[in-house]
């Protein structure tokens, strides 16, 4: 017979994917129709051709990643509540809802500047392999094999390399170009919000890893291997971006983005490595700052 | 026979099967220039002094590898450096090499990571022919 846990012990308030769900209660409520783009078609009508060029490739980019995430998640959410953690459970069903909105807003960024056509012209085949194959594979693996192992390759790969390495450091450097230069101010606001709760999301992943490697110690490996696969088409993605052309427009650095992408992986896989000695309750118990949410 | 790691007989085996690997030969195919791999001194292990390896690499061949002079190591545009328990832990299977370099437990002490990174598959080939030399570690290690 099934156990209602709320009518027994209650909600464990204390441990962190509750305290991610209370906070995207606040702070993931913003909505993309409220966002203003007029501005942003005007920057976007006065681009040259280099930068429009650009833009075009991060927005088809984001704009498939979005996609690709958002129809991708379900069956972790699944294999969660299975397992009974109703409260990191609730804290996905957040993690779901923001994702579906940053689809709508990557489509309305589009939509407003008057871009039309197949977008998907600008995936090439780093990125087809990362979000038309590995991420899909992962997630629906979920569904027929719910082992640790299962679930760590796919939090590494979308957790880890989707959300922490490749958007995190497309996010990272157009908001950053675009508000150092004072344009494009709807995306600059979107990016905002966008990178607040993909901090909760990657935060929920570290936790997520941090527990299965605290749990079962071989995880760790099973993590490094999976990193090792995804890095080099992840690698290989970052340089597609930015190897398109001789000097990239909006002041970006080529540089700068490869050593973005690399801390972050460097950070996040340092905490992992520390699960390999902490309990689950410490896990269960750690700061969002100890498991990298940076805002 | 396994081979003492940054030795010139390990230098010899890691030319050889450098040039035997076919994916490093594609993926390294418009590559120019040397790098060197170095291991830090460790005097709990017996190393003495640091240690490296110079590796001239062109177009996917490696032309000659040795153990150096410090005019190559001033030389070349690319050093990566670790320290003894790292590289064991790589020879050894329980690192993985390019998260090791991208974690900087690997340290690229000179040379230019973007760089590094748009030949992504050569450099992970470079180091993975590296794990698969039959290397013998030293005994304060084992």
């Amino acid at each position: 017979m099934r156990v209602m846990q709320t009518t027994s012990t209650g909600l464990d308030h204390s441990i962190l994917p509750m305290r991610l769900y209370h906070k995207a209660k606040k702070l993931g409520t913003w909505d993309p129709k409220d966002i203003d783009f007029s501005q942003d078609k005007k920057d976007w009508a006065a681009f040259n051709e280099v930068e429009k060029g650009m833009s075009l490739r991060m927005n088809a980019v984001f704009l498939g990643g979005e996609e690709a995430v958002t129809k991708d998640l379900l069956p972790l959410i699944q294999v969660i509540a299975n397992e009974g953690r109703l409260e990191e459970e609730m804290y996905l069903t957040t993690f779901l809802w923001e994702e579906a909105k940053h689809v709508e807003v990557f489509r309305r960024m589009v939509d407003e500047l008057g871009i039309t056509g197949d977008l998907s012209i600008y995936h090439g085949d780093n990125y087809k392999k990362i979000f038309y194959e590995y991420l899909p594979e992962a997630m629906e693996r979920l569904t027929r094999d719910p082992s640790p192992e299962a679930q760590a390759e796919a939090s590494v790969t979308y957790n880890m390399i989707v959300e922490g390495m490749l958007a995190e450091t497309g996010y990272y450097s157009t908001f950053k170009s675009y508000k150092r230069l004072g344009i494009m101010p709807g995306t600059v606001q979107a990016f905002e919000y966008l990178k607040r709760d993909e901090s909760r999301h990657i935060c929920y992943g570290v936790y997520l890893l941090s527990r299965l490697i605290a749990e079962h110690d071989h995880i760790w490996d099973v993590v490094n291997k999976r990193m090792e696969l995804l890095l080099e088409p992840a690698i290989g993605l970052v340089n597609d971006l930015i190897s398109e052309v001789e000097e990239l427009p909006f002041g970006l650095d080529k540089n700068e983005m490869v050593q973005v992408a690399v801390k972050q992986f460097g950070s996040r896989m340092n905490v992992l490595e520390r699960a390999r000695d902490q309990s689950v309750d410490m896990i269960r118990q750690a700061s969002e700052e100890e498991m990298g949410e940076a805002l | 026979m396994p081979f003492e790691p940054f030795t010139e007989a390990w230098a010899q085996q890691y030319k050889e099967k450098l040039n035997q690997n076919m994916q490093y030969r594609q993926a390294a195919r418009t590559w120019e220039g040397p790098i060197v791999f170095m291991v830090e001194k460790d005097p709990s292990v017996g190393l003495e002094e640091d240690r490296w390896v110079y590796l001239d690499l062109r177009h996917g061949k490696c032309l000659e590898a040795r153990v150096s002079s410090k005019a190559d190591l001033e030389s070349a545009p690319t050093v990566i450096s670790g320290d003894t328990r790292t590289w064991k832990q790589l020879f050894d299977g329980r690192l993985e090499p390019l998260s090791t370099l991208m974690r900087g437990k690997l340290r690229l002490v000179k040379g230019n990571m973007a760089e590094l990174t748009a030949y992504v598959i050569a450099s992970q080939q470079l180091m993975k022919t590296a794990m698969q030399i039959d290397t013998e570690i030293p005994e304060g290690l084992k």
